[in-house]
C-alpha cells in the first residue's frame, strides 16, 4: 500500500473537539429519514466522532473510520458506536452491510475512484451516500472583511489544494449516485472572542503558515479582529455555508 | 453479541475483503488467505495492511 493519508490533524485532534462547529440536528435527521433502514451507518473520515456519534441517535448501529490513531483514540464514545482505524477507501466492512454512508468534511481528501468503489460495496441496495461540508463563515461585515483576507489573501497558499473542493461546496468532485435534493439547513454556533481565535487554529492553513514562515498569521490580524469583535465577552453568532451533496446507491 | 463482539466478528480483510477471525483472545484478526494478522488495540481494530504483521504457515 503506498498511498499514506494526509495527516494534517493528528495534534490538532482536541482543539477540534473543542472549537469545531455542531453539524445541526435537523441533517442527522433528515439522512435517517432518506436511509432505507436505520440499521446500520458508517461515517468516513469520521475524525474525533462528531457526526458519527450524532447518527447514533438515530441508526442501531454507527460504525467510524478514520486512518489516524490519533484521532480514534480521542473519538467521542458512545454506546452504539464502533470506532476502526481505517482508511474510506478501505473500510474493513462488510459488503451490503450498510444504509447510510456519510462522508462530513471528509470526501475532499479521498481517493475517490477507490472510494466509490468501497461505498458501492458497503452499501446495501437502495443505501444513501452523502457528502457534508462547510466553508468560510460568517460572523459581521467586519469581522467577515478581516476574515476573508486572512483565510484568502494571507493564507491562500498555504491551504492544500482539496481546499478549492471545500470553497465549490463539492459541485466540483465526481458524483456516481442518483442525487437527492437535501433541505436547507442552518449551521450556525454562539461564539465569544477566544472562540474565534481557537477555531482559527484549527485551520490547517494556519498550521502550514507557522511551519513554513516561522509566524502565527492569526497574530498578525488578531488585533484588527478584537477591534472589530468590540467587547470579547459579548456573543455573536457564526454562521456556516453547509453543503450536502446526497445520492441513492443503486 | 454484543456490538464489540459483533463488531469483530464482522469484519473483512481490506486487501482481499474475506472475513477475518478473532485470534489472541480478542486481541488480533486474522485473514487466513492474505497470512496476515490486523492487531487490534484498546478493543479498536486497526484495518491497515501497513500494520498487519505477516504469519507463518
Amino acid at each position: 500500500m503506498g498511498k499514506t493519508f494526509k495527516d494534517h490533524f493528528s495534534q490538532l485532534a482536541d482543539a477540534y473537539r473543542a472549537f469545531r462547529p455542531e453539524y445541526p440536528e435537523e441533517m442527522f435527521r433528515w439522512l435517517a429519514r432518506v436511509a432505507p433502514r436505520q440499521d446500520s451507518a458508517l461515517d468516513c473520515g469520521c475524525g474525533t466522532g462528531q457526526a458519527t456519534v450524532a447518527l447514533a441517535r438515530y441508526f442501531r448501529v454507527v460504525y467510524g473510520v478514520d486512518p489516524s490513531a490519533e484521532q480514534i483514540v480521542r473519538a467521542v464514545g458512545h454506546e452504539r458506536v464502533r470506532y476502526l482505524v481505517a482508511p474510506a477507501e478501505a473500510t474493513g466492512l462488510p459488503e451490503g452491510s450498510q444504509d447510510l454512508v456519510i462522508a462530513a468534511q471528509a470526501l475532499h481528501w479521498f481517493d475517490l475512484e477507490r472510494f466509490y468503489g468501497e461505498v458501492r460495496r458497503v452499501a446495501r441496495p437502495g443505501a444513501v451516500f452523502a457528502a457534508i461540508t462547510y466553508g468560510l463563515f460568517t460572523l459581521t461585515p467586519e469581522l467577515d472583511r478581516v476574515l476573508f483576507r486572512l483565510y484568502r489573501d494571507i493564507l491562500g497558499s498555504y491551504w492544500p489544494p482539496e481546499r478549492r473542493h471545500v470553497d465549490a461546496g463539492y459541485r466540483t468532485l465526481p458524483f456516481p449516485f442518483a442525487e437527492i435534493e437535501p433541505p436547507e439547513f442552518a449551521m450556525t454556533a454562539e461564539w465569544h472572542f477566544d472562540h474565534l481565535i481557537g477555531y482559527l487554529s484549527t485551520w490547517s492553513a494556519v498550521k502550514e503558515y507557522t511551519v513554513r514562515t516561522g509566524n502565527d498569521a492569526i497574530l498578525s490580524v488578531a488585533e484588527e479582529l478584537r477591534d472589530a469583535w468590540g467587547d470579547p465577552g459579548e456573543t455573536k453568532r457564526v454562521a456556516w455555508p453547509l453543503s450536502i451533496r446526497a445520492g441513492r446507491i443503486d | 453479541m454484543s456490538l464489540s463482539n459483533e463488531l469483530l466478528a464482522i469484519l473483512v480483510c481490506p486487501a482481499c475483503k474475506g472475513r477475518v477471525e478473532p485470534a489472541d483472545e480478542g486481541r488480533g484478526l486474522v485473514c487466513r488467505a492474505c497470512r496476515l494478522r490486523y492487531p487490534v488495540r484498546d478493543g479498536i481494530p486497526v484495518m491497515l495492511v501497513d500494520e498487519a504483521e505477516r504469519i507463518g504457515d
